[in-house]
């Protein structure tokens, strides 16, 4: 990849950058970064609520598992949505100055991801203390969270560029938000469904297979909630899913590159 | 090789879409039908800037400026032919250059810093000249929001001055700014050619162009029209600003036109040969008539005599400027009229003969007039011109083509725009109560009380 080398220049704009997105996301409100763990603090306490005790997950230790499966949400579809506004939203810079449009997305999504290192380092402590599984696993985490950041930066890089072009994009995606949390099994596992569900084998496998989030989201849980291996055709399809997506993205960006300073 | 820059053979079009449909659905649904028409705004453009050179683009509003400046920084990609530019740019484009609202200066002058691909601690090595130069010592911790924007072009201005590119581009960043900091900019560019900087800028400013730059690109329908000296295309852009309607270099409807077909691929090969000269504009005599009564043969500023220090005058000087005039027709009553400008072109002093100094001998033969006037202006530059007119019918007979820039220096010890005679009286309380007689001066300026 030698178009990646002259990035490294850059290096300290990207810092710059996302020192900016962090801090400007959470600038002058008062609890300042609490904000990062309020948000899905609340969440799983809703969830917990209604999902726990009203529908009786049988899930031990609902709440943390919950919250591994939204720290995996925050980092994928948080990136993607902030990510789609990237460059719209840093418009100034890009008509102005040249340089490496592809920083925008990256710093954005890389911004979102520490939002997501921050609840991962609370998940971390309590999933060791109270998982029942085997600790071998976690190895493979570091692993899997670079998979997951990968394939958010890619798709980010197709969102942020096409949205500049068709500003839909970022509404679609702010639509898409909670119908497609609701598909992805982050409150409950396929193999904790009721048995009325298990009939429906093959809506089971569109929603497994058909969305990516899915496995990426199982194989986090597996490896750092449950103590286990993931599943290997999870394992192969987001590896495979991620690598797709960077070249995709990539491609993409590197077309409607070129002509975004006269679309803004 | 660093600091120079090449164009060769740059077009650029722009699609002007009549009905803007932005969205997705609009899009898919519509297919191809969304009317557009095409705008060539930079057309076969070709030029060869050497390291260290300085360069003025100068031109009519939408005659292609800001895109060559665009293209040249990288930020518009051309549609044909190809551009080099050796070494760092910083491009200083519209006003704010990426300034975040929410962020204080400290903070954008390290954004802005890692834009131009400085490193952290580079800027910080650089921080405290960027706030002196800014003089903004007291706000540079206040977000950007709170500026005006003549503090923000300051600000803009002593990141990108401070980053040492090898190629600085302005775009109209002069106009901006008090005298004091204009005057300050004008240094900061100076010692930036000295170094050996390469500088390209757009300015309506001629004064500016004619003290800073070596070169002028008079740009016309996206076009080269004339490529020389400031003296020798400033008088063309003058006629054209006068010649209002039509252009020179927009012959051809932007419908026909099309890049050469040689060049029409972008990953077009750069060749060693300097292309084609650029087509030479020759003066449109204008509304000037051909045969006058009377015209102008020199203009010129007798005092202060020295030709160098004609250029720079203390605040509050008194200019003597001497014109003379042939006469071709005896039955014509003429008038002369002297103005001067500033640098927004606004008329500060007008001055008719027939007013001052009754009617102009009307012999064949010709006559020299002396003008005598004192230019009470703090700072900044101006323009004398000298224009013959027919008395009777108000028609221009002759205009001196090139307008005599002069620049004020501040040396008065106030504020504001004029430096007049001021004096101060200071006395104690008591004394003023009984004593209507002025006590002691503590300051007076000027020749006369």
């Amino acid at each position: 990849m030698d178009s990646l080398r002259p990035l490294l220049a850059y290096a300290p704009l990207f810092r710059n950058l996302v020192r900016r997105e962090v801090r400007q996301r959470y600038k002058a409100s008062a609890l300042g970064l609490a904000w990062t763990l309020i948000n899905p603090l609340l969440v799983v306490a809703a969830y917990w609520v209604v999902f726990k005790f009203l529908f009786g997950s049988p899930i031990q230790n609902y709440a943390l598992f919950l919250f591994v499966g939204l720290m995996v949400w925050t980092l994928v579809f948080g990136g993607m949505s902030v990510g789609a506004q990237s460059i719209i939203s840093n418009a100034s810079l890009v008509t102005k100055v040249r340089f490496p449009r592809v920083i925008i997305p990256a710093a954005a999504i890389t911004a979102n991801a520490v939002i997501a290192a921050a609840m991962l380092l609370i998940a971390l402590p309590l999933c060791i203390w109270l998982q029942e599984g085997s600790y071998a696993p976690l190895i493979a985490l570091p692993a899997l969270l670079i998979v997951a950041f990968v394939f958010t930066i890619g798709l980010g890089l197709v969102l942020a560029a096409v949205n500049v072009y068709f500003r839909d994009v970022e509404h679609i995606i702010a639509a898409l938000g909670v119908p497609w949390f609701f598909l992805t099994p982050i409150f409950y596992t396929y193999s904790t469904l009721p048995d009325a569900a298990r009939e429906h084998e093959v809506l089971i496998g569109i929603l497994h297979w058909g969305n990516p989030i899915a496995p990426l989201v199982i194989c986090i849980q597996d490896t750092l909630f449950f103590g286990t291996w993931p599943p290997l055709a999870d394992a192969l399809y987001v590896i495979l899913a991620s690598i797709a997506m960077v070249i995709i993205g990539w491609q993409v960006f590197a077309r409607l590159e070129r002509e975004m300073a006269v679309e803004l | 090789m660093r600091g120079q820059v090449r164009l060769h053979h740059v077009s650029r079009r722009f699609r002007i879409v009549h009905e803007r449909s932005l969205t997705l659905k609009e899009t898919i649904v519509r297919r191809r039908r969304v009317a557009y028409s095409e705008l060539w705004a930079l057309r076969d453009v070709t030029l060869d800037i050497r390291s260290g050179e300085a360069v003025a683009f100068i031109g009519r509003n939408g005659a292609g400026k800001s895109t060559l400046l665009k293209v040249l920084a990288g930020i518009l990609p051309p549609h044909a032919g190809s551009v080099e530019a050796g070494g760092s740019i910083a491009a200083m484009l519209e006003l704010g250059s990426g300034f975040h609202p929410d962020f204080t200066g400290r903070e954008n002058v390290f954004m802005n810093g890692a834009l131009h691909g400085l490193r952290h601690r580079d800027v910080s090595a650089r921080l405290q000249k960027i706030i002196d130069f800014a003089e903004l010592a007291d706000f540079i911790d206040m977000p950007v929001r709170t500026y005006s924007s003549g503090m923000q072009m300051r600000l803009a201005f002593a990141v990108a001055a401070h980053v040492n590119p090898d190629i600085l581009l302005l775009d109209e960043v002069l106009t901006v700014g008090d005298a004091a900091f204009q005057a300050k900019c004008m240094d900061r560019i100076h010692h930036f050619l000295d170094h050996g900087g390469t500088l390209a800028f757009v300015s309506h400013d001629q004064n500016a162009v004619r003290t800073i730059c070596s070169r002028a690109v008079l740009i016309d329908g996206g076009r080269v029209v004339v490529d020389g000296s400031p003296d020798e295309v400033l008088p063309i852009y003058e006629q054209l600003l006068e010649d209002r309607e039509g252009g020179i270099g927009a012959d051809v409807p932007d419908t026909v036109w099309s890049p050469p077909a040689s060049v029409a691929d972008p990953e077009y090969h750069h060749e060693e040969e300097g292309g084609e000269p650029p087509i030479r504009f020759t003066p449109d005599p204008g509304t000037l008539p051909v045969e006058p009564s009377a015209t102008i043969k020199r203009m010129q500023i007798t005092d202060p005599p020295d030709p160098d220090a004609q250029r720079r005058l203390p605040a509050g000087a008194t200019v003597v400027v001497e014109v003379e005039v042939e006469t071709n027709d005896p039955i014509a009553v003429l008038s002369m009229e002297i103005t001067v400008t500033d640098s927004l072109r606004q008329t500060i002093l007008e001055t008719h003969s027939s007013d001052m100094a009754g009617a102009l001998p009307q012999e064949r033969g010709g006559f020299t007039c002396a003008i005598a006037f004192s230019l009470p202006i703090q700072e900044g530059w101006l323009n004398v011109n000298a224009i013959i007119r027919d008395l009777t019918t108000g028609a221009r007979l002759d205009q001196w083509p090139e307008s005599v820039p002069l620049f004020m220096e501040r040396t008065w010890p106030g504020d504001g725009v004029l430096a007049v005679p001021v004096a101060w009286s200071v006395l104690p309380t008591a004394d003023a109560h009984d004593n209507v007689s002025p006590g002691k001066t503590v300051w007076r300026w000027g020749r006369s009380a």
